[in-house]
């Protein structure tokens, strides 16, 4: 079975929320998906993308197959100040009955290309401790596990913490 | 008692982003990994796209012991939780030594904190090392949760070489 990877468009959103939520459930945290379709469109398809997605579509003889969202990866540009550029991989799923095809070692292909394209100096994400297959699938390729090596931590401050610091609203 | 003041970065501010850079990267015993140079920062940060924004917290020129008005920095840029959408990513945040013990920190989070308020963020995001108990503190007392203890989130890197490793292997797909 043939695949394509492509450049998401405003068309693909529903099944890029179909599949964050497929990757949200693999991870036990479905609940936690309160995005919308709207705000996946106005927030990547609008004046200033907050991501970019790959997509990878079936090209099968089967007619019913083809065209079938089946991956992608959701990622965006960071910054290093200790050596710039970065490329950071937020989200990466293949559907369960596609895998071991290569689409995925594809998609990464692909963004390593890209990576490479926009004179990033490296590609980060962060992955479950308890994941190991995914863990296994990037030491791999080279991934280095910078919360072991180098003791990172990552903290977050949820919206009623940022209100709380923020300065009261007037009344 | 030092009066500051807090302000948006500017193309001539590269050189004392650079210099905060590098004492920062020295507190944490890794100055040798800083290999970036300030025309990088000045394209990077200032040019037509820029990959990162940054607060400066500057002080009347009298006040500080070596004559830098810069005394402090917040460099920050937006990413995308495809679970809850939009987050202000704080990437570096420091106050030279002389100057802490202020409220110069807690200002720059009150700002950047009133900045991802009204950008439509969702929440903030940083990465501290797990020895910086100092630190830690800091944050947990305003509320922060630490998602590597509590999910298990573990950060990982492929550096260029093992990019460049991937990128040469011939590919079976048709890509667009």
């Amino acid at each position: 079975m043939e695949y394509k990877l492509r450049k998401a468009e405003p068309r693909d959103v529903s099944d890029i929320l179909r599949l964050v939520k497929e990757l949200a459930k693999y991870e036990e945290m479905e609940d936690q998906v309160t995005l919308t379709e709207k705000e996946l469109l106005e927030d990547g398809f609008g004046d200033t993308p907050f991501y970019h997605c790959i997509i990878a579509e079936l090209q099968g003889e089967n007619s019913s197959d083809d065209g079938k969202v089946v991956g992608f990866v959701m990622y965006y540009f960071t910054y290093d100040p200790w050596v710039g550029k970065q490329l950071y991989l937020e989200e990466f799923y293949v559907m369960d009955e596609y895998r071991g095809m290569g689409i995925g070692s594809g998609l990464l292909r692909h963004l390593s290309d890209l990576a490479m394209n926009t004179r990033c100096t490296g590609m980060m994400f962060v992955v479950a401790e308890n994941n190991e297959p995914s863990i296994q699938f990037y030491k791999l390729r080279g991934a280095e596990d910078l919360s072991q090596e180098e003791g990172w931590r990552l903290f977050r401050f949820s919206k009623n913490s940022l209100v709380k610091m923020g300065t009261p609203a007037e009344e | 008692m030092a009066s500051f003041i807090l302000r948006k970065a500017e193309a001539r501010d590269v050189s004392d982003i650079m210099r905060l850079i590098k004492e920062l990267a020295k507190f944490e015993e890794m100055e040798e990994k800083v290999v970036l140079t300030e025309k990088d920062l000045l394209e990077d940060g200032f040019g037509d796209h820029p990959f990162y924004h940054c607060l400066v917290a500057e002080v009347p020129k009298l006040q500080s012991s070596e004559g830098y008005t810069v005394i402090g920095f917040a460099m920050y840029y937006f990413t995308y939780d495809p679970w809850i959408g939009k987050l202000l990513y704080l990437e570096d945040f420091y106050v030279m030594q002389e100057f802490r013990g202020l409220g110069i920190g807690t200002k720059i989070l009150k700002v950047l904190s009133e900045k991802a308020v009204k950008t439509r963020c969702s929440g903030m995001h940083f990465l501290v090392a797990e020895n910086n108990t100092k630190s830690i503190e800091f944050y947990k007392r305003r509320g922060a949760a630490d998602l590597s203890s509590e999910e298990g989130w573990r950060l990982f890197e492929i550096e260029k070489d093992d990019l460049l490793k991937m990128t040469a292997n011939k590919s079976l797909c048709t890509v667009e």
